[in-house]
């Protein structure tokens, strides 16, 4: 893919990307194949095994041990303009794609729990921008608290056990977003919260998304959660994809079975009828 | 085919020990020596063609020595262990199926037991068993089921939650039948992984005590008397004291490829 | 949850003490019953078969013995709670409690020095073998406790002697020599011994736990935040580390009984040379005393590690909770 057609073309293009266990060669994800495009957020739902978590990992670089990608050049990331970028904050160069950011499914284990949160989010933010040690827990308390975490955490730091799920949820984002990503992969981050929690996190999604121009991908098993964000979704069952569309479509017009069945079983959200 | 599927440290360690054995066994028989036969003329020589070993500082040879400690330790080993492996598994079988007082005991027992360092606690058995084999042997009857009896105590109690244990009982089977028939045989395996290393532990406890004066006294040879009497020459005569721990390392290691090459087999099944 | 919270905690810290009591109780009533459970009369061993009736007498009268069990028992715990004694030596005709108070320092020399070795060994060695699983490291870390296993302290010690002490003379044979450089330069190739016996094992559990934090969810998140691999190892290291700490608080015993041992080896003037010098002389209230003593230091580090975890650490008290809660139901 060429820089020339970067601002124009989809961010990430996944084609034909197949997934199996190391051990059985059992296949796990089966010529999965999609774009999404800068600033769209693509939901990708099915029931779990159907391989959803796996693409978003993939995606991300990170495949669980045991597991293995047949071909890496599957999965294309296209580079953005970095003047186009927010902010004039330099980013350290990685090894990893810097672009990329991730939130996950348990909130609560998904942070080192010997490490203060204040401490966690300003490692992050040392280590992926140019900030200096002293400044960067400033920098990660005022980050925290814009995310809805209380002003306490200024004056003494908190461990993720301290904290409540969707508290620990709000961390993660922080984590995610100091690492400046253009790209936002969410694997089922509101799946271990409570029904109202869940809303808040996809309300500041949802926001954070607006603000910062981000693409994300979403990963669930819950469609509910994915018509409340995304724009469009794909079905996948099985390692494969089966059904894609707009999200609205999906929702009131599904072509198969197996979707007709997802559709059915969305339980509705408390407060989703004000929307 | 199940052969072929046996572990390599297994067969490794099955090897060596079977060596190891063969040559305590075999060496004093063949040897022209006596393991008891003092010869001062020959006293504390170096390793050579007529004493491969070389001679301790009573012009023993030391190679039968080592052979005829070997046979005397080994023989120990096995022995002193079989009691304890008996009673302790029986003890954990018993604890883990039934819990309550009898676990409580158990745990009492192993955590008081625990909170005195190894050699102090053989020590002081061997002050009251006195010393020898009988102390040996007593020592480690009193010590040696608690191991046994925390692994199979474990082992029983996760086992007993399962389902079939139930439907056995609804089915009739009587504890006992339920516990013998069917709880031992799933539990023995690592019970037996624990004995094999235990017994390391065990020959390097009774070579302890022999280097102590606490455990098997002379003229009987064993590896521990052995390896103190070479410590006053120990700067200038290494073999008297190296060889025969040396044949303490040997067994362990032995011992070791089995233990390690059980657990192998066992995770793999 | 956040009011339970120091209840919690009161409840975690009091269950560790109870079953500590428990067990140094069981520990003294085991010490007391050793030397009623001896075949024959502790006198008449003492003083072996030529001795004559008023001898024996006078040691029984001495160490109690012609009181009623219960009594003896009585005495022998309100000594030992008043004084920390549990009676005359008979060997050395003075305070069991001063022996062994005057031989713990060199003892405990050894114990801090090996721990401390064994930890410096350990950590490196674990890390580098968890992280580079298959490498040369992690082979060697695998296979060096089945040669180690069968390994007798002393006789290592033996060996350690003859390379270190005798043919490239770059320590002392034995003994101790003044100073703190002195005790150093002497406990050199002591707690090398011990340090050889422990750490293979400690070593190979410690590579076991990393490789259970290098799988946990928050070392996901941290490579997601495209973290350097050096601040991972930092924080796969942290949390790797407790789970050890409460591992070597259990073995700590061990380390305790090598000392014992190797003291031996080397000549060192500590506790370990008394308790077998007081069984070769069948001088039972010091044995007793050594028995107490040793067990207290044991289950008194024990408990230390096992608190200091569960403070830094919240999970712990809650694994700690279970498992007490398991231990008394």
């Amino acid at each position: 893919m060429s820089e020339a057609n970067s601002n124009t073309g989809p961010i990430i293009r996944v084609n034909n990307l197949r997934i199996h266990a190391s051990a059985s060669g059992r296949t796990l994800v089966d010529g999965v194949s999609f774009d999404a495009n800068p600033g769209e957020t693509v939901g990708l739902v099915g029931e779990s095994g159907s391989g959803k978590s796996l693409t978003l990992r993939a995606i991300m670089g990170l495949l669980p041990e045991g597991v293995d990608l047949d071909d890496a050049k599957a999965i294309a990331i296209a580079p953005v303009d970095a003047a186009a970028r927010t902010e004039g904050v330099p980013l350290r160069d990685d090894s990893h794609n810097p672009r990329l950011a991730m939130i996950f499914q348990d909130p609560v284990f998904s942070l080192d729990p010997l490490t203060g949160v204040v401490k966690q989010v300003a490692e992050v933010l040392r280590y992926n921008q140019r900030i200096p040690s002293r400044e960067s827990k400033t920098r990660a308390a005022d980050l925290l608290i814009s995310l809805g975490l209380p002003e306490s955490l200024r004056s003494s730091d908190r461990y993720p056990g301290q904290l409540s799920g969707g508290q620990c949820q709000r961390v993660g984002i922080a984590i995610a977003l100091a690492t400046k990503p253009d790209i936002l992969l969410c694997d089922e981050p509101t799946t271990a919260l409570d029904v109202t929690v869940q809303l808040q996190i996809l309300d500041l999604l949802a926001d954070l998304r607006q603000r910062l121009g981000l693409t994300m991908l979403f990963v669930t098993h819950n469609l509910g959660v994915a018509a409340r964000l995304c724009d469009r979704l794909m079905v996948m069952q099985h390692g494969r994809i089966v059904e894609t569309g707009a999200t609205q479509d999906i929702l009131n017009n599904p072509q198969q079975e197996y979707t007709r069945r997802l559709v059915n079983a969305i339980l509705p959200i408390p407060g989703e009828q004000d929307q | 085919m199940k052969q072929s599927r046996l572990p390599r440290t297994l067969i490794a360690g099955i090897a060596l020990l079977a060596a190891i054995v063969l040559a305590v066994l075999i060496i004093p028989l063949l040897s022209p020596y006596d393991p008891t036969a003092e010869d001062i003329s020959s006293m504390l020589q170096p390793p050579s063609f007529a004493h491969p070993f070389g001679t301790d500082q009573l012009g023993r040879d030391l190679l039968v020595r080592v052979a005829a400690a070997g046979r005397v330790d080994l023989a120990l080993m096995v022995g002193v262990e079989l009691l304890p492996f008996v009673i302790g598994t029986l003890a954990g079988l018993i604890a883990g199926y039934y819990g309550g007082w009898p676990n409580r005991i158990i745990t009492l027992f192993s955590d008081a037991l625990i909170a005195f360092p190894f050699y102090l606690l053989v020590a002081v058995v061997a002050f009251v068993t006195g010393t020898g084999i009988t102390g040996i042997f007593l020592t480690f009857l009193i010590m040696g089921w608690i191991i046994f009896a925390r692994t199979v105590k474990g082992a029983t109690a996760s086992l007993a939650e399962e389902e079939w244990v139930e439907s056995a009982r609804v089915m009739g089977f009587s504890n006992t039948s339920i516990l013998l028939r069917q709880m031992l045989p799933n539990v023995l395996s690592q019970a037996v992984i624990v004995l094999v290393s235990d017994m390391v532990a065990l020959l390097v406890a009774i070579v302890t005590l022999g280097y102590l004066g606490l455990g098997v006294t002379p003229p009987t040879p064993d590896w521990g008397t052995m390896i103190a009497d070479g410590q006053s020459f120990l700067a200038t005569r290494w073999w008297v004291s190296t060889l025969p721990g040396a044949a303490v390392v040997l067994v362990g290691i032995a011992l070791a490829l089995i233990g390690d090459g059980l657990n192998d087999a066992r995770r793999r099944a | 949850m956040t009011t339970s919270r120091p209840a919690a905690l009161a409840k975690w810290l009091g269950g560790i003490v109870v079953h500590m009591i428990l067990v140094l109780v069981l520990v003294t009533i085991g010490v007391f019953l050793i030397v009623r459970l001896v075949p024959g009369d502790p006198a008449q061993m003492v003083l072996g078969i030529k001795a004559r009736p008023e001898q024996i007498a006078d040691i029984h009268h001495r160490l109690g013995l012609d009181q009623p069990i219960g009594k003896q028992f009585t005495s022998f715990i309100a000594t030992l709670l008043t004084t920390g004694d549990t009676g005359q030596s008979i060997a050395y005709n003075v305070s069991s409690r001063a022996l062994v108070l005057d031989r713990l320092p060199v003892s405990l020399w050894l114990i801090c020095c090996s721990a401390i070795l064994v930890v410096a060994i350990s950590l490196p060695l674990a890390m580098t073998a968890a992280m580079h699983k298959g490498s040369w490291v992690d082979q060697l870390v695998r296979i060096v406790p089945t040669i180690t296993l069968g390994m007798p302290e002393f006789w290592v010690g033996l060996v350690f002697v003859l390379l270190f002490a005798v043919t490239f003379k770059i320590f002392p044979v034995g003994g101790t020599q003044p100073g703190i450089d002195g005790m150093l330069y002497s406990m050199a190739l002591p707690s090398l011994t011990i340090a050889l016996a422990q750490t293979p094992f400690i070593v190979r559990s410690l590579r076991t736990r990393i490789l259970e934090v290098l799988g946990a969810d928050f070392v996901v998140t941290l490579h997601a935040a495209h973290l350097p691999e050096r601040v991972i190892r930092r924080h796969v290291l942290r949390n790797a580390l407790l789970p050890a700490l409460q591992l070597y608080g259990m073995k700590i015993s061990f380390l305790v009984g090598g000392t014992l041992v190797v003291e031996q080896v080397f000549g060192l003037k500590g506790v370990g040379s008394l308790l077998f010098g007081a069984i070769t002389a069948r001088d039972f209230p010091l044995i007793q005393a050594i028995a107490i003593y040793c067990a207290l230091g044991v289950v008194l580090i024990s408990v230390i590690v096992e608190i200091a975890g569960g403070l830094i650490d919240y999970r712990v008290r809650g694994r700690a909770e279970h498992a007490s809660a398991g231990g008394m139901a």
